[in-house]
């Protein structure tokens, strides 16, 4: 899913703009049109993608490094959900949660969790759930998303959580 | 002709013989090198796609061109480079990989005819205290290197203690004061790193022949005089 978004991103062209150093024993080299991708703002999947944008030189192009815009995005809403529980969790020691624990397990989680993850961030975005610090990202009406996010987040943990 | 005489001082004129430059390899590598090198498309991206390129790249291959085999300490390669600068000859400099163009004119061009004294005087030896550098001290034999020490004079704590690696910082810290101090008065930079050649072939090896030139060195330091040279055996 990550990947769909970012193919539909462009790539800079290997221009480049050449300069001296101060001591004049290096040439330094500078993009000179670089790609930056423009979010669609009412979308937070695409925003986290340009946001964790990523590519390199292979050859004489640039090529998206999907691999790793994937692991960025994944780690940031992984990281978002980590502080969701900790602020709204309920938990007394939400750090050493179930949920918690799950979200650490995997570096790189399996296609279906990453899947999971993204539509659930994505209903969390769009349910009031602001990025940054969490606190204050819900108010009392939201209670119900609230709900439905641990509620999935649980049911994800079941599931994938692996067995020792 | 004794064997202790030094042939290369005795060739050189009156005025060499009163100023006693320091001769180096290093001053014939430099004048054999272009003095203006044009840089292309493929010169350019030939360290890095982007065009990002230090003049040591170039500079290395042009001296592995022009002298194949010539090998240098560090501190010899920094004053080469030291004399080089790339000069941009145009408002804007552009790779373009797409078609594979350098728009624009950039040059490495020499900046520095001449080696500098103070410079070389900071250079004397240090090819062969990177030899030594690659002494394994965990097996060096201790008694031809407390020789070594010994002929170096003021080692007495290296020879005493029992560590090879204490043996072997003391050989490099000791060449160092000898040349740092002009103690041996030794003009040649080709000459001063041989030294560090025959300590380290001698403490490996025991080869005798090195044992033979530095020990004939040494002599020769006792005259007090400049030594450009001596006859080695080989």
């Amino acid at each position: 899913m990550i990947r769909s978004y970012a193919s539909k991103l462009g790539n800079s062209r290997p221009i480049y703009k050449l300069s001296l150093n101060d001591s004049k024993s290096r040439i330094n080299s500078r993009l000179v049109n670089k790609y930056s991708p423009r979010p669609d703002l009412l979308d937070p999947i695409s925003t986290l993608v340009c946001y964790h944008f990523m590519e390199r030189l292979v050859g004489d192009k640039y090529i998206k490094d999907y691999e790793g815009i994937e692991k960025a995005v994944i780690m940031g809403i992984k990281n978002e959900f980590k502080k969701f529980i900790v602020c709204y969790g309920g938990f007394k020691n939400a750090r050493q949660s179930g949920i918690h624990r799950f979200l650490n397990t995997y570096a790189t989680p399996p296609p279906e969790v990453v899947d999971g993850l993204v539509y659930l961030y994505r209903y969390a975005r769009l349910h009031g759930m602001s990025g940054g610090t969490m606190i204050g990202a819900f108010t009392d009406t939201d209670q119900k998303h609230i709900d439905n996010i641990l509620a999935i987040l649980e049911l994800m943990r079941s599931k994938f959580e692996p067995k020792s | 002709m004794g064997v202790f005489d030094d042939k290369r001082y005795d060739q050189l004129d009156w005025v060499s013989q009163a100023v006693q430059p320091i001769e180096t390899p290093l001053a014939a590598l430099l004048d054999r090198l272009p003095e203006s090198t044009k840089i292309d498309f493929e010169l350019i991206t030939c360290n890095h796609p982007n065009g990002e390129l230090d003049r040591e790249t170039i500079i290395s291959s042009m001296i592995r061109k022009f002298h194949p085999g010539y090998s240098m300490s560090w501190k010899e390669k920094d004053l080469i480079n030291e004399c080089f600068e790339f000069d941009i000859r145009s408002p804007e400099l552009i790779v373009n990989l797409e078609n594979r163009t350098l728009t624009g004119e950039v040059y490495l061009v020499k900046t520095k005819f001449s080696i500098e004294e103070d410079k070389l005087k900071s250079v004397l030896g240090e090819h062969g205290r990177e030899e030594i550098g690659k002494l394994h001290s965990h097996r060096m034999d201790h008694t031809r290197t407390n020789e070594m020490l010994d002929l170096l004079e003021d080692c007495e704590v290296a020879i005493a203690s029992r560590s090879g690696k204490t043996k072997k910082l003391a050989l490099n810290d000791r060449l160092r004061q000898i040349f740092t101090n002009n103690e041996w008065k030794i003009k040649s930079t080709d000459l001063a790193d041989k030294i560090g050649f025959w300590i380290k072939a001698y403490i490996d090896n025991g080869d005798l022949a090195a044992l033979s030139n530095i020990s004939r060195l040494k002599v020769m330091t006792y005259k007090e005089a400049p030594i450009y040279s001596i006859e080695e055996t080989t």
